[in-house]
């Protein structure tokens, strides 16, 4: 009795030190060195793209108008969908050349993300355009677009310009030392871990509704799909134990993702079953960056050490370092 | 459970290390993430179909999900299925001497890249594809009068309810068809533009198997949409407003 007492007495100090150590730990900031980079790119190239169609999503006569897309902006607390491009548009004067100007502003501050200069300003820049541009373009937005917001969002927690980074030359050559670990470090790092894992907790949930993940018959939905098709992969009809397999993998790996990763011992295979089904998606589907831009969020399971091995020597943190916090299993 | 020595041990990064928080900072910290995870999970919760309770939560993290884009689909990626159908949308332009051209969207071999494509292909799913999807979505104008003469007075009610419903959807829908015509207009320089909806069928395996194509004109079926002439407003096709019998 009186050890049952105890142990209530002590659970809320051990609920506080478990909550402390998960969220306010000091990291190395090695992993989300390498998520801002892929990031950053990602970012790069999805507005890259948006630009390069500016008339066809963001000008006057695009395909959503701004009433257009206010017709399809519907629900409560709809002008909190704010955008600049839209601001832009509502000025009295032609905004041509000032959009134009935010566009190339929009593209170097991510360009400066990826490159890790100025990067807390960089990341901050990068995420408003990434709201902004997507909640403008609504209605051809798709997955890709709202995991790139969650990206940023997190990269401007953290000192993500503090592991490979253009930030850390200059520092060093100024003969500042390196930003070692750090506490928001891990705090970008683990809502990244977390919102992945809701991500994929969502997903499957709501596969579970559907016959066709029961039956064995989505992966063929998905890959007999012509529009989104972009490699022929319906040979595999002749397989139909092979596509129920497929089928059953993805939703299962999708449901105990949310578990399984945080198990030393399963992470790195649950990791790994994401390249496949990830690249499926950005070959088979077409949707290259969607693919990507999950690997990229994947990354965040990876732990420093691992990072500091592929990538060794820079930022000052030596080998033997990385050697260390693989023992503490980091 | 770490050892004793656990700290003791730990290596120390030749980088500066930043100063591990304060009590007070952590409770804030804590505050903070406390209300952004609440809010990523319940924009994913509270997507229909969703409880009361879940709408009802969700509320006071609205301003904040939308601010921040965090408030997308629901992360539902092909749920609970995967389309049995695809859309696009083909069009007709005519121009000014009665010429006429035509074309459809997404085009993989106008819309590149792939990223271009796809969200040209968004558009017609999401914008253009929920006005209709099928038959049994439009409400008619009228009852066929043979049904009218024995209908029981709830059931013509019931159905002057739907069709008000049905309007006013449409009515809603009308904005983002006009930008859509507009824009094709403007993009082509022609005076009018007519809409379809191209769906295409999935085909079973059995019927790949069987030497099917998933380009054949066999799985496509179009409905039209309606049409526009430049400087005036969007009409719906007879079809869509349910006033062909």
């Amino acid at each position: 009795m009186a050890s049952a007492t105890e142990h209530l007495r002590d659970t809320p100090a051990a609920a506080r030190d478990a909550w402390n150590r998960f969220w306010f730990r000091p990291t190395d900031p090695a992993t989300l060195g390498v998520i801002r980079i892929c990031a950053g790119l990602l970012l790069l190239r999805t507005h890259w793209v948006w630009i390069a169609n500016h008339d066809a999503f963001f000008g006057p006569q695009a395909w959503l108008s701004a009433a257009g897309r206010a017709a399809f902006n519907e629900g409560s607390w709809s002008s909190w969908s704010w955008s600049h491009l839209l601001w832009c548009d509502s000025l009295p004067f032609d905004s041509t050349g000032l959009i134009w100007t935010l566009h190339v502003v929009a593209l170097i501050a991510m360009a400066m993300l990826t490159l890790g200069l100025m990067t807390r300003a960089a990341a901050v820049a990068s995420f408003l355009f990434t709201v902004s541009f997507a909640n403008r373009a609504m209605g051809s937005t798709f997955g890709l677009d709202g995991v790139n917001a969650m990206l940023a969002l997190y990269l401007m927690i953290g000192p993500a310009g503090a592991a490979f980074s253009l930030d850390n030359l200059i520092r060093k050559r100024r003969g500042k030392p390196p930003v070692g670990e750090s506490v928001s470090a891990n705090i970008a790092i683990r809502l990244i871990q977390l919102h992945m894992c809701y991500i994929y907790l969502s997903a499957a949930l709501a596969k579970f509704a559907g016959e066709t993940w029961w039956d064995g018959t989505a992966m063929w939905l998905a890959i007999a799909n012509y529009e989104y098709q972009s490699i022929d992969v319906t040979f595999l009809a002749h397989w139909p134990l092979l596509l129920n397999f497929l089928t059953h993998v993805t939703l299962y790996w999708e449901l105990s993702y949310c578990a399984l990763v945080w198990l030393p011992r399963f992470r790195p295979g649950v990791i790994l079953l994401a390249v496949p089904v990830h690249l499926g998606i950005s070959l088979c589907m077409g949707m290259v960056e969607f693919g990507l831009v999950m690997l990229v969020g994947n990354a965040a399971f990876i732990s420093p050490w691992i990072i500091r091995k592929v990538i060794p020597g820079g930022d000052g943190v030596q080998r033997k370092d990385a050697k260390t916090q693989r023992r503490k299993g980091r | 459970m770490p050892s004793p020595n656990a700290k003791k041990n730990r290596a120390k990064p030749p980088g500066r290390r930043s100063a591990d928080w304060s009590p007070a900072a952590r409770t804030i910290a804590t505050v903070a993430l406390l209300l952004h995870l609440a809010a990523v999970v319940l924009a994913s919760w509270s997507i229909p179909p969703s409880s009361e309770l879940s709408q009802k939560a969700v509320t006071p993290f609205r301003p904040y999900l939308r601010a921040t884009y965090l408030n997308v689909g629901g992360y539902r990626f092909f749920a609970p299925n995967p389309p049995t159908h695809s859309n696009r949308v083909r069009y007709e332009v005519t121009f000014e001497d009665g010429q006429k051209k035509q074309g459809t969207f997404p085009d993989r071999d106008v819309h590149r890249p792939r990223l271009a494509y796809h969200r040209h292909f968004m558009i017609a799913e999401q914008v253009v594809a929920p006005v209709v999807l099928s038959e049994e979505d439009i409400v008619p104008a009228s009852l066929p009068p043979a049904y009218l003469a024995e209908a029981p007075p709830e059931e013509i009610k019931r159905h002057r309810e739907a069709r008000r419903e049905y309007v006013a959807s449409l009515k809603q829908q009308e904005p983002a068809l006009q930008s859509i015509a507009e824009h094709l207009l403007h993009a082509h320089g022609a005076v009018h533009v007519r809409l379809w909806l191209v769906q295409r069928r999935v085909p079973t395996p059995q019927d790949v198997i069987g030497g099917a194509e998933l380009t054949d004109e066999k799985w496509i079926r179009e409905r039209r949409l309606g049409e526009m002439t430049a400087g005036e407003t969007w009409q719906w096709s007879e079809y869509i407003r349910g006033e062909r019998n």
